[in-house]
């Protein structure tokens, strides 16, 4: 009985092989470029003919007291937004559960595509965009003149609120496109339930509250876990963007100070550093709040 | 009294969503009335409402571009091939994954999770994938995704919410694991599959990064690229000290809101054929019998 | 579900089917219609035509192969030019992986390393297949250098120089020294009376009195006094250029802290309350105060800036864009001293030109490279055939009168402007070995030689120069061009004990070059709080913040090592001189 299960499994395990050897060629394998970190890489010269240096890149990165300053600050932002982030995080999930409960298709539908339409203008569009409105002769400014008022909005030049701002620019973005897979899940809800509910005398509320939402939160869970190991990639678009000297205090964040250390093109050793230093933190994040969950809830991604 | 708050629910409803909808909507209105307007006002942030100074040469310059045909298919291609092929591989190990028997589950599901979480660099990865002869060739455009462990978990996770029942009686009917994928789980699986198709299309078709590293070849050129080239054109032109440059008339900004716009549009249109798969129903009767 | 399974297989075969019929098949491709002249590449062909390959130092061409006008002359001297796409990530992947093209434009940066790894032919044993590289004068210094200076220690040349020679400017009839001088708003400031200006600070003042004139334009978009951006942030803080050059001094060493004064050949730290840059930003904080900045400055790109000094918003252009329209003029500010060196001895002195050493195609190779030192190339590639923009009777060369009449109707700009052919004139705007002030072979009818540039030719010039503006500057200032004013105050400089000592310097190792740029990060940013200080003490706070987060970092380490490193150079420069 035994051996006929171990077979068994041994089958299913060759089911997936191809897959592993497709994800070992090219995650995998390319990894000996970490070694980079250890040397002085320049391109063009093979990488045995550089120097080797162990550590020292590494300490280079952080071993400057007003580096070391700055690379608290960046850190400080990076979780400062994404702390702010998770708090609008179930909005995806209500936006999808409430848009659902209207009755015409049609307007679903209609809410649906556009409002998925932000997650395509790229920022430097939504930028210049928001400068065009709330900039010193945007919209609102001008408007504002025109009608007397002595209010100026001038949050883009400000280090007030920063961590706010961007957050509810990442919402107007996001919100439909991360809505989409909370469509995805609710149309796969067994709709007897529902019926069973409302012969039971379940109100709207009710069936949201005891239906719909205990059975998406698995996904949320999911996406929050995964998310959290992205916790110091934040991409440099956004801020590359709407960063400037007078808001910089508050807007950068760790990608966005690497991309302006130069760590691009030219420093490959360096970027090569910086980049395993935040693999291990991104992993050791996950496999935290992987195992966190399974404490709390009993599910995992793992 | 249930028919009142029911009322109340779909006013604030209607106008809250209807609200969003607008918010979300004048981002893209911006972009269609920028592209048509005088270039300079918009550099100079002063179209708002209403297009001023009409003029289309943001999309003859565009519509003039060489090779445009060429690079539509190859995107088109690209995405078509890239997404079927994405798809089988995902949620095929998304099945395999989900089955507790499997010889070393944790450990190779562990394996695959983790590489989300770390990458090896530019350079090396070139070179990895030089060595497997993919530069140059239309396959680095398919090959490196066909498998995608975001969307692997995601299919996985809703593969899992599905009830045991289902799989068990087709089991008991003789069925093997490939037989109940295909005739059972996939269909089922719909929207999750929809979704993730549509994520891995969006995703192909936007993408120029690959083309920018690993193609020298103007044949393999996708759309995104070939207008991304042409923003970098008239970005540098447009620096160029002399005042005299041909490209005055159109500015980076201005291509580079038309080349969004251009590239937006057919994502657009091909959206409804995804949303069909949103409505709910898809479960009834499945556990019926 | 089993019809989506058949659909998707038949996409699947269809489109596989698809793509390798399309990566199997030759060559594709087709030419924009009323690339008439691309057909006649094709077919007119007797000789055989071989494709060279080309990676350009910036994006400012298009990639793909060159047709028009310019791919039927490389035709003719029988080889077609391929250009692949730049981009920064581009240049690793070919270091790293070693697939170069045939010519290849290389960053001072990664020479060294590819000579010595092999990848660049070396090019002493072929220039006598290449006359005209021989035969340029400016160009012999500048080879010289380039065996010295970018050969990793060989001796021998592995790469040619760019933009060898004197700038157009030299024959400029009006605005000739480009950034280098303070231009006003002329209308705005002949309205106010065209007031004397004493020094710097009055300029300020006279600013004020010309946006109290004018403080909106025809469409009630407002005017400022000045406009700067924040998008040239490149190494250093671009704003701080126009203000230097209005002293005379340079800010090349400004990513190491320093200001080279050009006209007295010293070098100073920025660091210090004495300095230029202290100076400047207390000018721009100032202009903020009084209100006479545009206040979306550090939201503005480069674009934007142009677009809105070009359109005659800024008073006093600033920053590091002048303004190059015709709205803008002018003004000497008495004591200051205007330098402007329009000749490069060495060459660009961030790039080179070189040829792959396992090319296939040297012949072709070799003949581009002869071309890019041939004026009277130049003048072809980008001036288009004889006969059409321009012609010539074998010794003289003229404009043609649709050229003179499209420059009367719409400036300078190429613009629209269309070949016989229907090809559109598009920019070509990559480095020549050439400088824009070679001489070609053709004469302008007087005995004096015709520079490649058609836009600086004489009838070119009196007609873009020609306007109420400019008549009005005159009759004004009383002189007949800026160069003459600058002369007879004794305040233009064309050399300079510091000239080429960039060319000389040496580049910082990574470790460094990684405190320099945290450098610049806290002076860039400091600089811009500085100008947006609402008060006194605000703004010697920031400075203050500002000397002791650069002294942290090392600062002085660095300017000292440049310091050095400047002494050398000179050393070097001057021993090359002898």
């Amino acid at each position: 009985m035994k051996n006929k299960k171990k077979i068994q499994g041994i089958k299913l395990f060759l089911h997936i092989v191809p897959g592993l050897v497709m994800i070992i060629l090219f995650c995998y394998l390319p990894l000996w470029g970490w070694s980079f970190a250890f040397f002085q890489y320049k391109p063009g010269k093979a990488l045995l003919e550089c120097n080797f240096v162990g550590l020292q890149n590494f300490k280079e990165l952080f071993g400057n007291v007003i580096m070391r300053k700055n690379l608290f600050r960046v850190l400080k932002n990076t979780f400062g937004i994404h702390f702010l982030g998770y708090l609008f995080s179930p909005f995806p999930m209500m936006f999808a559960v409430l848009l659902s409960e209207i009755r015409s298709k049609k307007f679903q539908k209609v809410v649906q595509t556009i409002t998925t339409l932000p997650n395509f203008i790229s920022w430097v569009i939504m930028f210049s965009l928001a400068v065009s409105l709330f900039g010193a002769n945007g919209l609102l400014n001008t408007g504002f003149k025109e009608m007397g008022v002595d209010v100026r909005i001038n949050f883009l030049n400000s280090d007030k609120h920063v961590w706010l701002t961007q957050v509810l620019l990442q919402q107007w973005k996001g919100l439909g496109w991360s809505a989409i897979i909370y469509f995805a899940a609710i149309a796969g809800l067994d709709q007897e339930l529902y019926e069973a509910a409302m012969v039971d005398g379940a109100g709207r509320w009710a069936r949201i509250r005891f239906i719909t939402v205990p059975q998406l939160i698995p996904t949320y869970f999911v996406l929050l876990i995964m998310s959290i190991g992205n916790f110091l990639n934040t991409g440099v678009d956004q801020y590359l963007a709407f960063g400037n000297s007078l808001n910089k205090e508050f807007i950068e964040v760790l990608d966005l100070y690497v991309y302006h250390l130069g760590i691009g093109s030219g420093q490959i050793s360096y970027s090569v550093a910086a980049g395993i230093m935040k693999s291990l933190v991104a992993v050791i994040l996950f496999a935290t709040a992987n195992t966190a969950s399974k404490k709390i809830r009993g599910t995992s991604v793992f | 009294m249930k028919a009142k708050t029911d009322i109340i629910f779909y006013i604030f409803a209607c106008l809250g969503f209807g609200l969003i909808t607008l918010l979300c909507l004048y981002p893209f209105y911006y972009l269609l009335i920028a592209t048509i307007s005088d270039n300079q006002l918009v550099n100079l942030g002063r179209i708002y409402i209403l297009p001023k100074g009409i003029h289309f040469d943001n999309y003859f310059k565009i519509l003039k571009l060489q090779n445009l045909g060429n690079s539509f298919t190859i995107s088109f291609l690209r995405t078509v091939i890239g997404t079927a092929a994405c798809l089988s591989v995902t949620s095929y190990m998304a099945y395999f994954f989900t089955k507790e028997e499997m010889w070393g589950r944790r450990f190779w599901h562990r394996l695959v999770v983790v590489t989300m979480y770390f990458s090896a660099g530019m350079i090396p990865i070139y070179l990895n994938n030089r060595m497997l002869g993919l530069t140059n060739s239309f396959w680095i455009y398919i090959v490196p995704n066909m498998l995608s462990v975001y969307n692997m978990i995601l299919i996985k996770t809703s593969i899992e919410a599905m009830p045991a029942e289902l799989e068990e009686s087709a089991y008991l009917d003789g069925a093997g694991y490939v037989i109940r994928f295909i005739r059972l789980v996939l269909p089922l699986q719909k929207p999750i599959l929809a979704t993730v198709a549509l994520f891995q299309a969006v995703n192909h078709w936007n993408d120029f990064f690959t083309t920018k590293l690993y193609i020298n070849r103007p044949k393999l050129y996708t759309l995104q690229f070939q207008l991304y080239e042409l923003l970098n054109q008239v970005t540098s032109a447009s620096e160029q000290i002399n005042a005299e440059d041909p490209y005055a008339a159109i500015t980076p900004l201005g291509i580079r809101l038309t080349l969004t716009a251009v590239v937006v549009i057919p994502i657009m249109l091909v959206y409804p054929f995804v949303q069909k798969y949103y409505v709910k129903g898809v479960m009834v009767g499945a556990v019926k019998g | 579900m089993r019809k989506r399974r058949e659909m998707r297989g038949c996409v699947l075969f269809l489109s596989a089917a698809l793509s390798a019929g399309l990566a199997g098949c030759g060559s594709e491709g087709t030419p924009a219609s009323g690339d008439t002249a691309q057909k006649s590449l094709s077919s007119a062909i007797s000789d055989e035509v071989v494709t060279i390959t080309m990676y350009p130092a910036d994006a400012n061409i298009s990639s793909g192969v060159v047709g028009g006008h310019k791919g039927v002359y490389f035709a003719d001297n029988g080889f077609e030019l391929e250009v692949w796409a730049y981009s920064d990530e581009k240049t690793n992947a070919i270091l790293a992986s070693g697939d170069l093209p045939d010519i290849i434009y290389v960053s001072k940066d990664n020479l060294d390393v590819m000579i010595e790894a092999g990848m660049l032919l070396n090019l002493e044993e072929h220039l006598d297949q290449m006359p005209h590289v021989l035969a340029y004068e400016p160009m012999e210094v500048a080879l010289h250098y380039v065996r010295e200076f970018r050969s990793a220690g060989t001796g021998e040349l592995y790469a040619l120089p760019l933009t060898v020679g004197d700038n157009q400017t030299k024959e400029a009839i009006a605005d000739s020294t480009e950034r280098n001088a303070v231009k006003l708003r002329w209308d705005i400031y002949e309205e106010i009376g065209a007031p004397e200006i004493k020094d710097i600070w009055e300029l300020i003042d006279v600013m004020e009195q010309m946006l109290a004139a004018h403080p909106t334009d025809a469409d009630s978009a407002p005017c400022y006094g000045t406009v700067l951006n924040s998008g040239s942030d490149t190494s250093y803080w671009a704003c701080m250029v126009m203000f230097y050059r209005w002293h005379g001094y340079l800010e090349e060493q400004l990513p190491y802290l320093l200001e080279a004064d050009m006209v007295n050949g010293t070098f100073e730290s920025i660091l210090s309350e004495d300095s230029l840059y202290y100076k400047g930003l207390q000018w721009y904080n100032e202009v903020y105060r009084r209100g006479l900045m545009d206040p979306d400055s550090i939201n503005n790109d480069r674009a934007t800036q142009k677009a809105k000094v070009d359109s005659g918003y800024a008073m006093v252009p600033a920053g590091c864009l002048p303004g190059w329209v015709t709205r803008y003029y002018e003004y000497y500010i008495p004591g200051s001293n205007i330098y402007f060196d329009y000749t490069s001895k060495y060459g660009d002195s961030n790039k080179v030109i070189a040829i792959n050493a396992n090319t296939e195609n040297l012949d072709a190779c070799l003949k581009l490279l002869d071309m890019w030192c041939d004026p009277d190339a130049y003048l072809r590639i980008i001036n288009g055939p004889d006969g059409d923009f321009w012609y010539s009777d074998g010794e003289n060369a003229y404009l043609t009168d649709e050229t003179l009449e499209h420059l009367r109707v719409n400036g300078p700009g190429t613009g629209d402007r269309k070949y016989a052919t229907g090809e559109d004139a598009s920019l070509w705007n990559t480095s020549f070995c050439l400088n824009t002030g070679a001489y070609t072979s053709y004469q302008d009818g007087n005995g004096d030689y015709r520079i490649l540039r058609t836009q600086a030719w004489q009838e070119a010039q009196e007609i873009t120069t020609s306007n109420e503006t400019f008549d009005s500057w005159k009759k004004t200032t009383g002189f007949d061009s800026w160069k003459e004013w600058l002369e007879s105050e004794q305040a233009y400089y064309s050399n300079s004990p510091l000239a080429d000592i960039s060319s000389f310097c040496s580049k910082p190792d990574d470790r460094m070059q990684l405190t320099i740029d945290a450098l610049r990060e806290v002076v860039v940013n400091a600089s811009w709080k500085m100008v947006y200080a609402e008060s006194r003490t605000e703004f010697n706070k920031i400075w203050g913040q500002m000397l002791s987060d650069c002294e942290g970092l090392g600062a002085q380490s660095i300017m000292d090592w440049r310091m050095a490193d400047i002494e050398n150079a000179a050393n070097i420069r001057d021993s090359l001189q002898k």
